[in-house]
């Protein structure tokens, strides 16, 4: 059932389990325990449309390197984050889940195998194909398609799958409109989670709306499910008995705060030209032998390279770079007759310049008007063979202790304390990526695929990196309450009844997108809930 | 680095070897000649834009440098003698070319020419292929 918490009449709720936030990790868990019995709170601060007032809780300070605005990276109303969602799938990769000598000394304290039969769950909350990533196979069942680097030991080519992408809020609304045990409370904003006099239990969570209704929820479980900011930031806002806030004693929680650093790579100029409709530029390739899947690949490094060059994980999308023949032959004709020479095959460049004129009167003319806008439109890939790629650049990042959510002095409606985000990045990570980039190059020499182009950016060490807006790290999850903030079932250290369901779990972030992980760690936490209720 | 100076009479003689290849072709080989500048791009880099591409980085970064040494030094790193060109087939050459290449790349003799990452066997080439022109 759903409630709008402006419209309740009692002050205090009661349930079995209490979720804090309906993202794709609150509804995942909710949902494992529709008709089972368990009476479920499900506390979401928007409604079911987005709306500015709400949204506006999100701001706060920014003093990263990256000025980005905080209410711009997340949504808050029902379905969370998942309603501006890509849909890029992935499990971790299995090494991302170990400690590696010379990259980051943690480890997540649940082994791979234990995952995946809840990525397998995960595929279905999140309307995927058969879970297929790395089968060895299936390049052979796909002649169709040829793999750059087949023969490669340094990279390798990886699958990824689209969700459609699923908007959990209105792909799983209906199945809580009539629950007899789960309530969905709209509205409803925790403010502070509550304890015993030890800080050991907690025994509710104070809420209320923007009307200023406020409330309380009692239970026997608690789930903070608000993701990889908002987690944190409550946990270090519910400071009434333990002061730097509740499983924070030494002061991990808000600590190591991670995004997939994403860079510009710059380019690969293919010996062979690749066709339009390679799997690495239709990122939703659909496949006969799998019709219920949407497939995209990208590059990605071996297990070797990883090991041997001691790096942190990452990615190269591949994109066709925007060319045209007829600027490409403008230039050359320009090149040629101002060093005096006649161009060689002069008709064919003039044949490319006059099929192409739209390009070259674009170039032409915005240079002359000085202007940023085409004057004639040019369909940028008419062709079906592309010449030249772009790349980008998605690594993981390697954990940072000084990397951070803080609590600023700034106040927000409720007069609390609003975020501060101090996102850090390190030379370690610069170097990284200038390595994957190397690997790259290198990889496209010997095996002549083509030749790399590296921006100075990269050279230098000096890249800006942008966000991906996966927000992991700041409650992480280690087996003991001195180098995490959650056990392996995701329970806080010396917190009897606490559980957190978010990306801010994750110890390490791989290159893979989080949301199918994410919902993989709720279905089972789910589980695990069931098992102690 | 020094330049070693040749004596006039080797430098011309490898500016001719170069020079007269499309003519020598056709006598050593139906095949087209070895060294052209336009053959060799197609054949080594089959794409002509991306090798224009390419080239162009490379000759608005390179320090001008003289022909006869270019080529010396690129026979050496090639491992082939000026009078075993002569009577090499035109896909030899390309084959020993590529391997030497793709070899530079695996034990990373490689270098960051304006942004572009090429084998050093590569720049070499493309040295001796801009001087020429």
């Amino acid at each position: 059932m759903y409630i709008d918490a402006n419209d309740l009449d009692s002050k205090v709720m009661e349930a079995d389990i209490c979720i804090i936030g309906a993202g794709c990790a609150g509804i995942t868990m909710a949902k494992e325990f529709l008709n089972t019995g368990v009476k479920v709170l499900l506390l979401e601060s928007g409604g079911f449309e987005y709306d500015d007032e709400t949204q506006s809780l999100y701001e706060g300070e920014n003093v990263s390197l990256h000025n980005f605005d905080l209410a711009d990276t997340r949504l808050r109303y029902f379905g969370g984050s998942t309603n501006h969602w890509g849909g890029m799938c992935r499990p971790l990769d299995e090494i991302d889940l170990v400690q590696r000598d010379g990259v980051h000394d943690v480890s997540w304290p649940i082994q791979f195998d234990e995952l995946v039969p809840y990525y397998k769950r995960a595929h279905i909350v999140c309307q995927l194909g058969p879970y297929i990533y790395d089968d060895p196979y299936f390049w052979e069942k796909q002649p169709e398609f040829s793999p750059l680097l087949k023969e490669s030991d340094q990279l390798r080519t990886s699958l990824f799958q689209f969700s459609p992408p699923t908007r959990f809020g209105q792909v799983y609304r209906d199945i809580f409109k009539e629950s007899e045990n789960i309530d969905v409370i709209l509205n409803a904003n925790v403010l502070e989670v509550e304890t015993d006099e030890q800080g050991k239990k907690i025994t509710s969570v104070k809420a209320a709306t923007l009307r200023k209704k406020y409330f309380s929820v009692k239970a026997k479980k608690f789930v903070i499910a608000m993701g990889g900011m908002e987690s944190a930031r409550l946990l270090l806002l519910s400071n009434k008995v333990q002061k730097n806030g509740l499983g924070n004693a030494n002061d991990l929680v808000g600590r190591y705060y991670m995004d997939h650093l994403d860079a510009w790579a710059g380019a690969i100029q293919l010996i062979y030209d690749m066709p339009i409709k390679s799997m690495y530029f239709d990122l939703r390739t659909h496949i006969a032998s799998f019709p219920a899947a949407k497939f995209g690949a990208l590059l990605t490094p071996t297990l070797s390279t990883l090991n041997d060059n001691k790096l942190s994980n990452f990615r190269f999308i591949i994109s066709p770079a925007k060319t045209s023949k007829g600027i490409d032959s403008s230039k050359y004709i320009a090149h040629e007759m101002g060093a005096g020479h006649l161009p060689d095959n002069l008709g064919v460049h003039l044949k490319n310049v006059l099929s192409d004129i739209e390009s070259v009167a674009n170039v032409g003319l915005k240079t002359v008007f000085n202007s940023q806008n085409d004057f004639f439109k040019v369909q940028p890939f008419s062709g079906k063979l592309v010449s030249k790629v772009t790349l980008d650049l998605n690594m993981e990042q390697i954990p940072n202790r000084n990397s951070r959510v803080m609590l600023s002095s700034e106040k927000d409606f409720f007069d609390q304390n609003r975020i501060k985000l101090d996102w850090q990045v390190t030379r370690d990570d610069q170097f990284a990526a200038l390595k994957a980039v190397e690997i790259l190059a290198a990889e496209c020499g010997k095996y002549n695929i083509g030749r790399v182009f590296m921006p100075d950016s990269i050279k230098d060490g000096e890249v800006d990196f942008g966000i991906s807006s996966h927000h992991i790290g700041t409650t992480r999850m280690a087996d003991s309450a001195r180098t995490g903030v959650v056990n392996s079932d995701c329970k806080v250290h010396d917190i009897d009844n606490l559980f957190v369901s978010s990306s801010s779990v994750f110890p390490t972030s791989g290159w893979a997108n989080p949301t199918l992980t994410i919902t993989a760690l709720a279905l089972r936490l789910a589980d695990h809930l069931k098992k102690v209720l | 680095m020094s330049v070693k100076i040749l004596p006039r009479r080797t430098f011309i003689k490898n500016v001719s070897i170069f020079l007269s290849m499309p003519l020598l072709a056709n006598f050593i080989d139906i095949d087209q000649p070895v060294l052209n500048v336009e053959n060799y791009l197609r054949e080594v880099l089959p794409n002509n834009f991306s090798a224009m591409s390419i080239g162009e980085h490379i000759v608005s970064v390179q320090k001008k440098s003289s022909l006869s040494g270019e080529m010396n030094h690129l026979f050496m790193i090639l491992g082939v003698a000026e009078n075993d060109i002569l009577s090499m087939r035109k896909q030899t050459f390309i084959t020993i070319l590529r391997e030497k290449i793709q070899n530079d790349f695996s034990i990373g003799n490689f270098s960051n020419i304006g942004g572009w990452i090429l084998s050093d066997t590569e720049v070499g080439l493309y040295k001796v292929l801009f001087l020429i022109r």
